[in-house]
């Protein structure tokens, strides 16, 4: 085994470069630290968060703050539709459809009528026809009809469809629709009334953001835009590095 | 204090560079319901009925549903043992429109209709819908076949699933 000699410079600069290099990464070390600290304090608590979703009922509480809902662009993009019944104001807001200012269907597209029969109530999107009763409880949804809607019309009790097919009715039961060439009353869309308005846009905005996404999206650093999950990419390969630097410190100190 | 008003500069432009995007996802119509029953029948389709979802009934379709937020009435299709149904599940938020042919108490067909999900998409490839062919009801409601699932994509198999396990139980019910 070779001898060493504290007196070989060549072992003079091998250390001192050594030096040099493990402080350049223990300053490193705690520069990246610092840059990526709040990070990981991000990626900690909302993974925490988001391990116990149900528990917490993170998908279930729903976002009120109106900075973070306009962040989120909580806004309708498209001017609410509204038609009046005989006691309720039916209002579809992008999708969601309102019983005065109570959801009643959270998916659905562009409404084009409704109307109360004798035991239901008749809401027409584009593609479907909801029933519902009086309650507001759905009682079906119809996907099967023949043709995208246009209007929706009603005539002695039977439910008429205006479609790019033709005029389709069905009796109270909605179970056939037969082509005809009668002209019935057209539903046509009604103002809101301010006040309903109101309440109704509250409850849009009410039950639009679930907290969940909230605690996903900081996750995910979605919540930033398009280049948030890359800087949380970048956020990660730096702990990476960290953890490196770190076992490399730790064997230098030894 | 310099080093930490630095700090917050670069984070406070970072999150003002990052522009904020949301994104709604639009329908993906895979098959029309009206195309899937035409070609589940032909030309000759049978007429559509309704099965109520009556008190006996309620129970179990909760149970398979695992909640209590589904429609109040079913439309089907029937001609001889078979039978088809357009059903709808939430997947994570928005429902999973699913065409679905019972023969003789086995799945003949399952197929995603409308797709309005963000992720999750993948179950409406036959490399996962043919998992469901020539499965029964056993014990429990179950089916008796296992349903591999997917990666990313869980609640939508999981929905897809309790689809056809209700399917079949509706079927059950309609003796055709």
């Amino acid at each position: 085994m070779k001898k060493l000699n504290p007196s070989n410079p060549k072992r003079k600069i091998f250390n001192r470069r050594r030096l040099q290099f493990a402080y350049t990464v223990l300053l490193w070390h705690g520069r990246l630290g610092i840059a990526v600290a709040l990070f990981l304090l991000i990626l900690l608590t909302t993974g925490i968060a988001l391990n116990h979703t149900e528990r917490l009922s993170l998908d279930e509480t729903y976002i009120s703050n109106e900075w973070l809902l306009d962040w989120y662009g909580f806004t309708p993009e498209r001017d609410p539709i509204s038609y009046k019944t005989d006691q309720y104001w039916i209002t579809e807001i992008d999708g969601k459809i309102f019983l005065d200012s109570k959801l009643i269907m959270n998916s659905a597209k562009t409404c084009v009528g409704a109307l109360v029969t004798t035991s239901m109530l008749v809401i027409a999107s584009v593609d479907a026809l909801f029933l519902f009763d009086q309650e507001g409880i759905l009682i079906e949804k119809i996907t099967t009809i023949p043709g995208a809607i246009r209007r929706l019309g009603e005539l002695d009790g039977d439910t008429y469809i205006d479609t790019a097919t033709g005029i389709f009715a069905t009796d109270e039961n909605f179970i056939v629709w037969e082509p005809t060439i009668s002209a019935p009353n057209w539903i046509l869309d009604s103002p809101l009334p301010e006040q309903i308005e109101q309440s109704v846009l509250e409850a849009y905005r009410g039950t639009g953001l679930p907290l969940e996404r909230i605690i996903l999206d900081l996750h995910s650093g979605r919540i930033v835009g398009t280049w948030g999950p890359y800087l949380m990419d970048a956020a990660a390969i730096v702990l990476l590095i960290l953890a490196i630097s770190g076992f490399y410190n730790w064997t230098i100190r030894r | 204090m310099t080093i930490f008003k630095l700090y917050l500069r670069v984070i406070c432009l970072v999150f003002l560079v990052c522009v904020p995007f949301t994104t709604g996802n639009a329908d993906d119509v895979y098959l029309e319901p009206t195309v899937f029953l035409t070609e589940v029948f032909g030309e000759a389709q049978p007429e559509s009925k309704v099965l109520w979802i009556t008190k006996d009934l309620k129970p179990t379709a909760n149970k398979i549903m695992t909640h209590s937020h589904g429609p109040r009435r079913v439309r089907y299709w029937a001609q001889g043992q078979r039978s088809a149904w357009i059903l709808e599940e939430i997947g994570k938020v928005k429902p999973i429109t699913t065409g679905i042919v019972v023969n003789e108490g086995l799945i003949e067909r399952v197929t995603v209709l409308i797709y309005r999900e963000s992720r999750g998409w993948e179950v409406r490839y036959s490399f996962f819908t043919d998992q469901f062919l020539g499965a029964k009801l056993i014990e429990d409601h179950e089916l008796s076949t296992s349903i591999d699932g997917i990666s990313g994509a869980t609640l939508s198999v999981s929905a897809l699933t309790r689809l056809a396990q209700l399917a079949l139980y509706f079927h059950e019910k309609i003796k055709p």
